[in-house]
């Protein structure tokens, strides 16, 4: 078989490269692994525009810190931790409480930049039903930015799609059996703010 | 609404929602900022952390300073001038007398020529002692008994911590210092109240 396309480089081979000096390779990985920890860090802190920063902090340091990583676990689960940790400290920031203190719900807040997935009409849904299912979803989201942090983190990892227990397990720094038990608590929690609220389901 | 489908509607609904919180994109070109930044010059992070620690250090030197300054140890005792002829003793360090002791002070062997002409004994309040001064009361002159001494005045009683002199060496001008007794000075033995006593007038 002749490949007249070069393989993929693996991630592992752009880190070696990237650790002798290849720019390049690195940007490589920035496009690679971007979404992943941009999502991460909007997992913690809820915001769009502080998830980017955090992002890019994150590559930076990982960036220097290059020459540390020694191949044990994957690049991105090494990397993801560096993102968490990086937005932990954001969230623990003064400035950033002083901030949501007086703008409780800055721009670019999920609540206005994914409303319109669910002002999609359905075709087998009548305009009431639609309009329920809205409701619905931002009581949810409300409800699930009430959470303690730790189920709330441990829900949104998960339920992002973007990563393996494992990786969340990594991430988070507790077991895999802990991060599922968060998961189904979290879950729990708000079929139970669900019931007293006296929501009726429709289905 | 169905009961056995409540909770896969509701679970689904979770689900629905933690995506919609989870979909947003970073913005386009982050590969280019993050390179941007690694080609810039490293500055230091966090330069106004950095000013507040070397300002907290620079003040709690200048505080240590002020505490050293005022903790000094009070100035030693001037040495007593040489007098030609006599060798310098150098002056013990002032002794302070807690104002609130019972307890009498020591006695010195008095002087047995003087004894009358001894200054008045410094008796605590309450301190029983032997009368053995002369007193005008005939019946008490008489009695045998110990007697308690009624309240000192104030004149006996200790000086305030402010009016004690610092002790100065013997010298000549320094006149001996003699303190009554304060034991038992009569030796006769107490006879028996009754029969001998002849107690108050009635």
């Amino acid at each position: 078989m002749t490949g007249t396309e070069p393989a993929e480089a693996s991630d592992l081979d752009l880190v070696r490269r990237a650790q002798a000096g290849d720019a390049d390779a690195f940007g490589e990985l920035v496009e690679r692994n971007r979404r992943a920890v941009f999502r991460a860090a909007l997992a913690a802190l809820g915001s769009p525009a502080e998830a980017d920063d955090v992002a890019q902090d994150a590559f930076v340091v990982a960036y220097r810190k290059l020459g540390s990583f020694r191949g044990e676990a994957a690049f991105r689960t090494w990397l993801l931790a560096i993102a968490w940790r990086k937005a932990l400290d954001r969230r623990k920031s003064l400035n950033r409480w002083l901030r949501l203190s007086v703008d409780p719900h800055p721009a670019g807040d999920d609540d206005h930049t994914t409303n319109w997935i669910e002002q999609m009409p359905e075709p087998s849904r009548s305009q009431e039903e639609t309009v329920a299912a809205q409701q619905l979803q931002q009581m949810l989201r409300k409800l699930i930015r009430t959470l303690p942090r730790k189920l709330k983190d441990a829900l949104l990892l998960a339920g992002s799609g973007e990563y393996t227990y494992e990786q969340i397990s990594h991430i988070l720094g507790v077991p895999v059996g802990t991060v599922k038990w968060r998961v189904s608590e979290a879950r729990k929690l708000l079929k139970e703010k669900m019931s007293a609220m006296g929501h009726a389901y429709e289905v | 609404m169905k009961s056995d489908q409540e909770p896969l509607d509701l679970d689904a609904a979770i689900d629905r929602a933690v995506r919609s919180m989870m979909t947003a994109e970073p913005r386009p070109g982050m590969r280019q900022r993050v390179l941007s930044r690694i080609n810039e010059a490293p500055r230091r992070a966090f330069p106004m952390l950095r000013l507040a620690m070397a300002g907290g250090g620079i003040a709690v030197i200048a505080l240590a300073v002020v505490l050293r300054d005022g903790n000094r140890p009070i100035r030693p005792i001037e040495e007593p001038a040489r007098v030609p002829g006599h060798p310098v003793v150098a002056a013990p360090p002032p002794r302070v007398q807690a104002p609130a002791a019972r307890v009498p002070p020591p006695v010195s062997a008095p002087p047995t020529a003087n004894r009358t002409q001894a200054l008045s004994p410094r008796i605590p309040r309450g301190m029983v002692v032997a009368q053995s001064l002369p007193s005008e009361d005939p019946v008490r002159s008489a009695a045998v008994g110990p007697t308690v001494v009624p309240e000192a005045p104030e004149n006996l009683l200790l000086p305030p911590l402010s009016t004690i002199q610092e002790l100065q060496p013997p010298g000549d001008s320094v006149p001996a210092i003699t303190v009554a007794p304060i034991g038992i000075v009569n030796l006769q033995p107490i006879a028996p109240l009754q029969g001998q006593y002849p107690g108050p007038s009635r």
